[in-house]
C-alpha cells in the first residue's frame, strides 16, 4: 500500500506552498555511519525489494534552507530548516 | 537518509529519539474539499458540495443530503477551535452556528455513513468533536500523535494553517515492537 506522504515527498510538497519545518535531531552513531556509507555509495542504485513502497527523501532534501551540525554533551546534533 | 526514511515508514522512530520539530503546514481549501468529499462519497446520504476557508477560523461548508427520497441542500459556517488538545486529548472541535445546533444531532446519526470509525465523531449541541486517537488509520499515525506536544489551527482566506511541535521523547519513542 502506498504511503500518502510519499506522493507529497515525491513532488517536494509542492501542494503545501508556505510549509515550514524546523527542528533539532540528535544524530545517532549508526545513523551517521549509514549516512557516510550512503554518500560513499552515491551514484549506485539502492537495492530494494519493493522500490515503489519506499520513501525517496531527495525531493524534500532539495527544500532544505539551512542545516548545521553541532556537538552537545558528547553527541552530534543536527539543526535544520525546510521551507516550500 | 534513505535508511532513516525507510525506518520511519516502517514505524521505527528510534532514530529520531530526542528530536524536536516545529511545523507550520498550510492546507489549501481545495485539499480540504477533496478530503471532505472523499469522506462523504462512500455511499452515505450526505455529500459535501463546496467548502471555503475564511479568516478567524471560519469554514463555510455546503452539503447535500439525500435519504428516503428526500433531498436537501444545507450551508453552514463552522468555527474551528484553535487548540487541538495535544498532548492529553487530541481532537478537533468544530462549532455550529447557534441557529443550526440541530445539525449536530444529524451529523452524529450520519457519522457512520461518513466512513468514520466508531467513536471518531461526537456531536453535542453546537459542538462537533473529531477524536484523533480513535480516527488514527494505522500504528504510524498513532506513534506520531504520541509525539505531538502542542498543535493549533489558524486560518487565512483559502487555507488552514496547522502549527505544531513534535518531540520524540527518548524514553517513549515508538519502535515496531510497540505495535506487536
Amino acid at each position: 500500500m502506498s504511503n500518502p506522504l510519499q506522493k507529497h515527498l515525491q513532488n517536494g510538497f509542492a501542494d503545501f506552498d508556505g510549509l515550514r519545518i524546523s527542528g533539532t535531531i540528535p544524530l545517532r552513531e549508526d545513523l551517521v555511519n549509514q549516512l557516510i556509507a550512503d554518500v560513499l555509495q552515491s551514484g549506485l542504485p539502492t537495492p530494494s525489494a519493493t522500490p515503489e513502497a519506499k520513501i525517496d527523501p531527495n525531493p524534500l532534501l532539495q527544500r532544505v534552507k539551512s542545516a548545521r551540525v553541532r556537538f552537545e554533551a558528547g553527541r552530534a546534533v543536527l539543526d535544520f530548516e525546510v521551507g516550500v | 537518509m534513505r535508511h532513516l526514511a525507510d525506518q520511519i515508514q516502517s514505524g521505527d522512530f528510534s532514530s529520531l529519539a530526542g528530536a524536536r520539530l516545529d511545523l507550520s503546514v498550510p492546507i489549501k481549501e481545495e485539499h480540504l474539499l477533496r478530503a471532505a468529499q472523499e469522506a462523504t462519497s462512500r455511499g452515505g446520504p450526505a455529500r459535501v458540495t463546496g467548502l471555503r476557508v475564511h479568516a478567524n477560523n471560519q469554514v463555510e461548508m455546503h452539503l447535500e443530503v439525500e435519504k428516503w427520497g428526500f433531498k436537501q441542500s444545507l450551508s453552514t459556517v463552522l468555527e474551528v477551535e484553535r487548540n487541538l488538545g495535544f498532548p492529553h486529548a487530541p481532537r478537533l472541535v468544530l462549532w455550529l452556528p447557534p441557529a443550526q445546533a440541530w445539525l449536530g444531532g444529524v451529523l452524529q446519526v450520519l457519522s457512520g455513513t461518513f466512513g468514520l470509525g466508531a467513536g471518531v465523531l461526537h456531536a453535542k449541541g453546537r459542538q462537533i468533536t473529531l477524536d484523533f486517537a480513535a480516527g488514527a488509520p494505522d500504528d504510524n499515525a498513532r506513534a506520531l500523535l504520541k509525539a505531538v506536544k502542542w498543535a493549533e489551527i489558524d486560518s487565512r482566506e483559502g487555507r488552514l494553517i496547522l502549527n505544531a511541535r513534535l518531540e520524540m521523547d527518548e524514553d517513549e519513542v515508538a519502535t515496531p515492537k510497540d505495535f506487536l
